[in-house]
């Protein structure tokens, strides 16, 4: 079930990854401002719940959009690492930002599938879980046709493997890349809004949010989708596991570990063969 | 063969000396403190990142240790700080020498999420150990260093001078290591690192040395923090402080050791300034490391370096035309 969360936040930052060989450190921020969107809409504006969900969704994908033209765009020609720092920077100002609007305090998100209760095999399960789960899934799958079988897909898979030669064949690639930060944005406001519910709302929520992202996406690989999204469902098990049996004061350095043996021992991801990276 | 330590360095060094009295303020001399603090850290971290290109976002964390050793080294074996200092540098070097060894294969950002979950590790650990560490209740009554003679540590213009002393130790180190073969050898890693394996340098050797070293010199800083603090919890050094150290240095000028310092000295009393804002004081943050990397990425050296030889040309009355000498 948390599996389900880590691989939807995870898939975004991939994409965005595997497009612009940027580690997104903004990305935990629209995980969280999903989640505060959703629930202004949801409490103060008494929207129905998965209504609020969808019109996070699209607000932070729009946010997505303009930081990349931005924050990124600006720096496409600088190297890897000018771009990292510029997403650090996009994280400070947006963490705060968010914290400035909504105040440091933790706030409670109710769902109303909060309270549903559903019998599973014998277990019952909150209904928010089965929510979070069923929608997960539905847009993974979702990506999974917009990538693989729509034209937009194709452009992005072009960009992704290489953005100068796409744009000689005539690929608009500025309007790819953009459009890869907002599908991203979207998917990690997906996450947002939905754990929202389980855990509660605040302006630093992001910080845990994006540090599972990165391990899932090295996990998987880097611009790895269906990696990922294995990763992820992986890295949920394995965290509740160790938090379980081993203890769980050290359940997030569970994650860190986890990445440090993949890095150290398998830094293409666990599902791709080695390959050397090109001069 | 050039001289490695200028004319500039001196009046640098000047200057530095005699700012606490032009501040005879308790509040500002405690900024001039923590500014030359931050100053040798972000120096340390320019030893990694500025000469060989890695970015470390785990900074703090060798901080931390170096803050931790030293004064539970102090408070529970007794041992003196001097001594005490020097094992503070002893174990952020170990320290580095562990997580370098396993990661300073990565490259690029592979190495910065690497060191960063190593940050967040040690940190944990910092937190969750409290038999030993006393976990977030941090440690209070860290001693300050005993007094040499008339030199009284508790005095904050005494401790000042102190830690300019390190300041300048690790910035004749930084410049020795700049002009050295080594130095050299790093910044052919840092522009290539195939092309400068293909010409014989040993590039894991040389990037592991060159951690070492710098996370030895943040154990220092920890070690001088902690007996200044004299009270330290994990709180401080967090991942959120790394990435403080790395806008420090952006800054600045990454690569640059004038740049290091300045964007040091120069952020911690902005940081101050800024609270007066209070909460609008990390958006502007935010807003300023955005504006910095897209607009001025050589940081105030890079500033420098562009301006000052066109000022020189100017004072000289040279023809406009000039070819500026290219880098010193």
């Amino acid at each position: 079930m948390v599996g389900s969360s880590f691989t939807l936040n995870a898939l975004g930052m991939t994409l965005i990854l595997g497009m612009l060989d940027l580690i997104n450190f903004a990305h935990g921020e629209f995980f969280s401002l999903g989640a505060f969107i959703a629930l202004t809409l949801a409490v103060v504006l008494k929207l129905p719940y998965l209504l609020s969900v969808a019109l996070a969704i699209v607000v932070v994908g729009f946010i997505g959009m303009a930081s990349e033209r931005l924050a990124f765009r600006p720096l496409r020609s600088a190297p890897r690492l000018s771009l990292l720092i510029s997403s650090l920077g996009l994280s400070i100002f947006l963490q705060n930002l968010a914290q400035l609007i909504w105040g440091p305090d933790p706030r409670d998100f109710s769902s109303p599938f909060l309270k549903l209760s559903v019998e599973f095999f014998g277990f019952s399960v909150n209904g928010q879980r089965v929510l979070i789960f069923g929608l997960a899934l539905g847009l993974i799958g979702l990506l999974y046709v917009l990538i693989q079988r729509t034209d937009v897909g194709i452009a992005m898979r072009a960009c992704a493997y290489d953005l100068q030669t796409a744009s000689l064949l005539g690929v608009r690639t500025d309007l790819v890349v953009m459009l890869t930060f907002m599908v991203g944005a979207a998917l990690a406001a997906a996450a947002g809004a939905l754990l929202g519910p389980v855990f509660t709302v605040y302006p630093t929520m992001g910080l845990a949010a994006k540090m599972k992202a990165f391990v899932v996406v090295v996990m998987g690989g880097i611009g790895n989708i269906s990696g990922a999204i294995w990763s992820g469902f992986i890295l949920g098990m394995v965290e509740t596991l160790a938090a379980g049996f081993i203890s769980s004061q050290y359940k997030d350095a569970i994650a860190f570990i986890v990445l440090i043996l993949v890095l150290v021992f398998k830094p293409t991801g666990l599902f791709v063969r080695s390959s050397v990276e090109k001069v | 063969m050039k001289k490695t330590i200028n004319l500039s360095w001196y009046i640098a060094l000047a200057f530095a000396l005699v700012l606490p009295w032009l501040f005879p303020n308790d509040y500002t001399r405690h900024l001039l403190v923590m500014a030359m603090l931050a100053a040798v850290t972000v120096s340390s971290l320019n030893l990694i990142h500025g000469m060989t290109g890695q970015l470390s976002l785990g900074h703090a964390a060798f901080y931390g240790i170096g803050a931790y050793t030293s004064a539970l080294l102090v408070m529970r074996l007794g041992v003196p700080f001097w001594l005490a200092f020097l094992g503070a540098i002893a174990l952020g070097g170990l320290t580095g020498l562990l997580v370098g060894l396993p990661v300073l294969h990565l490259r690029g950002h592979f190495f910065a999420v690497a060191t960063l979950g190593f940050g967040e590790i040690i940190n944990l650990v910092l937190t969750n150990s409290v038999g030993l560490t006393r976990g977030p209740m941090g440690l209070p009554g860290i001693p300050a260093p005993k007094a040499i003679g008339p030199l009284d540590f508790t005095n904050r213009v005494i401790y000042y001078y102190l830690v300019v002393l390190v300041l300048a130790i690790v910035v004749v180190i930084s410049l020795r290591i700049q002009d050295s073969k080594f130095g050299r050898a790093l910044l052919a890693i840092k522009a290539d690192d195939v092309a400068a394996s293909a010409m014989g340098i040993n590039v894991f050797y040389f990037r592991v040395l060159a951690f070492v070293i710098s996370t030895g010199v943040a154990g220092a800083a920890g070690s001088l923090y902690a007996h200044y603090a004299l009270f330290i919890s994990p709180i401080t050094f967090s991942t959120t402080d790394s990435v403080n150290l790395v806008v420090m240095l952006l800054v600045g000028g990454t690569g640059s050791v004038p740049g290091a310092v300045t964007g040091a000295v120069l952020l911690t009393f902005l940081s101050e300034w800024l609270r007066q804002v209070r909460e609008y004081q990390m958006v502007i943050y935010g807003l300023l490391v955005l504006g910095v990397i897209i607009f001025v990425p050589g940081g105030m050296a890079g500033l420098a370096a562009k301006w000052l030889p066109a000022l020189e040309r100017r004072l000289k009355g040279g023809k406009r035309g000039d070819v500026a000498p290219s880098q010193r």
